[in-house]
């Protein structure tokens, strides 16, 4: 499978790169990211993590003719670093925006057809000030990147945007599990410049069959997930809060609802250097104790030319927080050079 | 649930707070008083260029940046604070100006030139007018003929620009329209090019900025309109679009001094020299 998912996207890339070389009509630009790492890591004061690695590469593709747009990005990511060097590859976006619809065209309106950026909370505006990744990410409530459609388009007066859709639910890295799909909605709105309020919804629902590969399934039967974000933008200090809260049930009948927050704020200092700060709490079942997680992230990222970005970041988090023991604390500290081409 | 919310509105009263430390004033943060940098339109380049070099003659303590990459790039550039002034040969997006209140940015659309279209055809050409259906229709290859317009017998050969460059870029927003360009059109690498195939083929149809016009070859009025510098001036003339330079808020201060030099008798007299028309 992995053989083929390459080949496939070897020769999807080739003729993009061919179509992009030749073609007079559609405009195609090709580049991309790549993320080489070093982490030192320690679980209760225990030197446990010391790795180099070359995190991730994303190479993209765009392309642009009229009346659409379309996007690919090739994801290699080094998944078992200090176990094997293993570059997995993965198409983590393959979609079209299609603008020139009738009626939707009028109204401004665009649906985006393919593998594509899941438009809830804040795991698709996330840029990655810090290393961490955003809440959603972090603690799987959501996936990156799923297989749908969603139409896409903006409210009057360019007061804000929206985006809502039909997805797999099972995200980029899973064959989908059930006949059912899921659905998602967002909608962000500026009430006044430099401030903005995003509501999101993402429904999963799961069919009567619970069986996967003919085994019982513990994939919760329904899952809904709410998050509300309110964020700011003044000068170079930037921020938000995002609340978050899911309702998993559980294929034995008995309820969870969890609940997560977010907050982030970052601040240019000075010309190409910025400090970054982020605290998340996780609570995925309110009924139960010891289940908690704290994640404190700071970080200084500087750029060292136009195009190599320097993050240092430290991170604590704190596992089964909650109840008369101890939390479980790891410390992480992190270097990373973002590289774009 | 009550925790939650708690924790919830306390982080929100903090985040708000910060952000009005932005009233402070930050020394560090402060950007050089002599250095602006523009970025953006490789329209909008030879203008800002050009007015560059001049202002730094008058203004020797002052350093001016330009580079190009698109108007994407320039508007991209206000949006993150990278560059002072984002040149763009079009209007900014509905998705670029959520994302820049969203960020508390007001991009401020300065106009500085515009870029007009002229339609040629060979001077014996009976035609004197054409509607932008027509020119579309022309260029997408489903009127061949002049015979189609009530012109003379023969082809109507169709000139155009190469599709990088920005006159093409005009001509296919403003006519074109979603289009695509008939595969037999002639392609050319610039507006003297374009001009030498309509003075010397009889049936040929193609378009040039307004500075490469001459006596050599015939002016189509479109929608009525005939295209000289008036008519793109005061509007009336369709094919022609504005150039902008881009701003966080009104221009101030140093940016302020470079925009009015550009829209001054001086700056205009550079916009015409390199091609463009003049906003006033």
């Amino acid at each position: 499978m992995k053989n083929v998912l390459r080949i496939t996207a070897a020769a999807v890339l080739s003729m993009a790169i061919s179509a992009g070389v030749f073609a007079a009509g559609p405009e195609t630009k090709i580049y991309g990211y790549n993320w080489f790492r070093y982490t030192l890591g320690y679980d209760n004061a225990k030197e446990k993590t010391s790795a180099f690695e070359v995190k991730r590469t994303y190479v993209r593709v765009k392309t642009s003719g009229d009346g659409y747009e379309g996007a690919l990005t090739l994801d290699y990511e080094n998944t078992e670093a200090q176990e094997k060097i293993n570059f997995g590859t993965w198409v983590k976006y393959a979609y079209v925006d299609l603008k020139s619809i009738p009626l939707l065209m009028d109204a401004g309106m665009t649906v985006r057809a393919g593998l594509q950026p899941v438009p809830f909370g804040t795991i698709d505006t996330w840029e990655y000030p810090l290393i961490e990744k955003a809440l959603e990410d972090k603690f799987k409530l959501a996936d990156s990147a799923d297989y749908g459609v969603t139409l896409r388009g903006y409210l009057p007066a360019e007061l804000g945007n929206f985006e809502a859709g039909i997805i797999s639910g099972s995200g980029y890295k899973k064959a989908e599990a059930n006949l059912a799909k899921s659905v998602v909605a967002s909608v962000n709105v500026v009430p006044i410049t430099g401030i903005y309020v995003r509501g999101s919804y993402l429904g999963h629902q799961i069919g009567e069959d619970t069986q996967v590969n003919g085994q019982p399934s513990s994939l919760a039967k329904y899952a809904d997930r709410k998050a509300v974000v309110l964020g700011f933008g003044s000068g170079p200090i930037s921020g938000f809060v995002e609340a978050l809260e899911s309702k998993d049930q559980k294929s034995s009948g008995k309820s969870g609802i969890g609940q997560f927050i977010s907050a982030y704020l970052g601040m240019e200092i000075v010309d190409g250097v910025s400090a970054h700060a982020m605290y998340m709490v996780s609570n995925p079942d309110t009924l139960k104790v010891r289940d908690e997680k704290n994640v404190y992230a700071i970080g200084v990222n500087y750029d060292v030319t136009e195009k190599v970005l320097l993050q240092l970041n430290y991170q604590m988090e704190q596992d089964k927080v909650g109840g008369a023991s101890s939390p479980v604390t790891t410390n992480l500290w992190m270097a990373q050079t973002k590289w774009s081409w | 649930m009550k925790k939650f919310f708690k924790i919830a509105v306390v982080l929100s009263v903090m985040a708000l707070a910060a952000g009005s430390v932005y009233a402070w004033n930050w020394p560090w943060a402060d950007k050089s008083e002599n250095k602006i940098s523009l970025t953006g339109s490789t329209t909008v380049l030879p203008i800002a260029q050009k007015a560059a070099e001049e202002f730094m003659k008058a203004n020797p303590s002052v350093e001016v940046s330009v580079k190009g990459g698109g108007s994407g790039v320039g508007i991209a550039a206000i949006l993150d604070g990278s560059a002072d002034i984002g040149n763009a040969s079009r209007a900014i997006k509905t998705k670029e100006v959520i994302n820049a209140r969203s960020k508390g940015i007001n991009a401020v659309g300065n106009e500085v030139a515009k870029d007009g279209i002229a339609m040629v055809v060979h001077k014996s050409n009976p035609v004197d007018a054409i509607t932008l259906n027509q020119l579309r229709d022309i260029f997408s290859g489903k009127i061949t003929k002049w015979s189609q317009l009530g012109g003379g017998s023969g082809k109507i050969v169709a000139v155009s620009r190469d599709t990088t460059s920005g006159t093409y870029e005009v001509f296919s927003e403003l006519v074109l329209r979603g289009a695509k360009l008939r595969d037999d059109a002639i392609m050319t690498v610039s507006n003297r090019e374009v001009a030498e195939n309509v003075k010397n083929t009889e049936g040929a149809i193609g378009y040039l900025g307004l500075a490469f016009l001459s006596d050599e070859m015939k002016v189509l009025k479109v929608e009525g309109v005939l295209a000289t510098e008036a008519n793109v001036i005061n509007g009336t003339y369709k094919v022609a679009r504005p150039l902008y330079m881009y701003t966080n808020g009104e221009p101030s201060g140093l940016v302020k001094q470079y925009i009015d030099y550009v829209l001054s008798p001086a700056g205009q007299k550079i916009v015409k020299e390199v091609g463009y028309v003049p906003v006033k």
